[in-house]
């Protein structure tokens, strides 16, 4: 199966490299969480990477049970995501969160339940206070 | 910006630290170096392509 996704993506050496860590972390039982970067130029196909690893979790391209996020809603559209503030229900800066706490939460929950992998594109837009965010409000109870 | 917390910082370079620190914790990395783009055209586009390589 993982060949066949190698093939129909036309991956090159590098790219084949990133999408089977990933593809034989996904079909490894009981492996550690798996934190992984993957860089390169413009227009060296990291999100061509993230498109074939769609394909192979998810062949019936279900895209909410995906957990595909960006900083700016233009680089989440070009893969059919969302932002992480909407997905995560991380508030904008300078904005007050509008939602009851409680409900977000549950809210946040419920869209993540059954979502294994996050892929996070154009990462390099992402501040150190972001990332702290994003990593407090994945730890809210 | 560094990845230790001390008792003098604010909470902004409190959180913007821890913030850093997880960055730290990606420990698999794979850059792609060939330019996907224009892959099948002259040699002069091949070189243009290449030029900006690292």
């Amino acid at each position: 199966m993982i060949e066949g996704v190698v093939k129909k993506f036309e991956l090159t050496s590098d790219q084949e490299r990133a999408f089977r860590i990933i593809a034989n972390h996904a079909v490894t039982p009981g492996s550690e969480q798996l934190i992984m970067y993957v860089g390169g130029m413009a227009g060296t196909g990291k999100s061509q990477v993230i498109k074939a690893l769609m394909n192979f979790l998810h062949p019936e391209m279900n895209l909410t049970d995906l957990g595909v996020l960006a900083p700016t809603g233009t680089a989440a559209a070009l893969l059919h995501g969302s932002t992480y503030h909407s997905i995560l229900g991380v508030p904008i800066d300078g904005q007050t969160a509008l939602r009851n706490e409680t409900t977000n939460n549950a809210q946040v929950k419920a869209r993540l339940d059954g979502v294994d992998y996050t892929f996070l594109d154009e990462v390099s837009m992402v501040s150190c206070s972001d990332n702290y965010k994003i990593s407090s409000q994945l730890q809210r109870p | 910006m560094g990845t230790q917390l001390m008792s003098h910082m604010t909470v902004q370079g409190q959180e913007a630290a821890i913030g850093k620190a997880l960055w730290h914790q990606v420990t698999t990395v794979v850059i792609l170096r060939e330019n996907m783009r224009q892959k099948t055209q002259s040699v002069e586009d091949a070189k243009l392509r290449t030029a900006l390589e690292i």
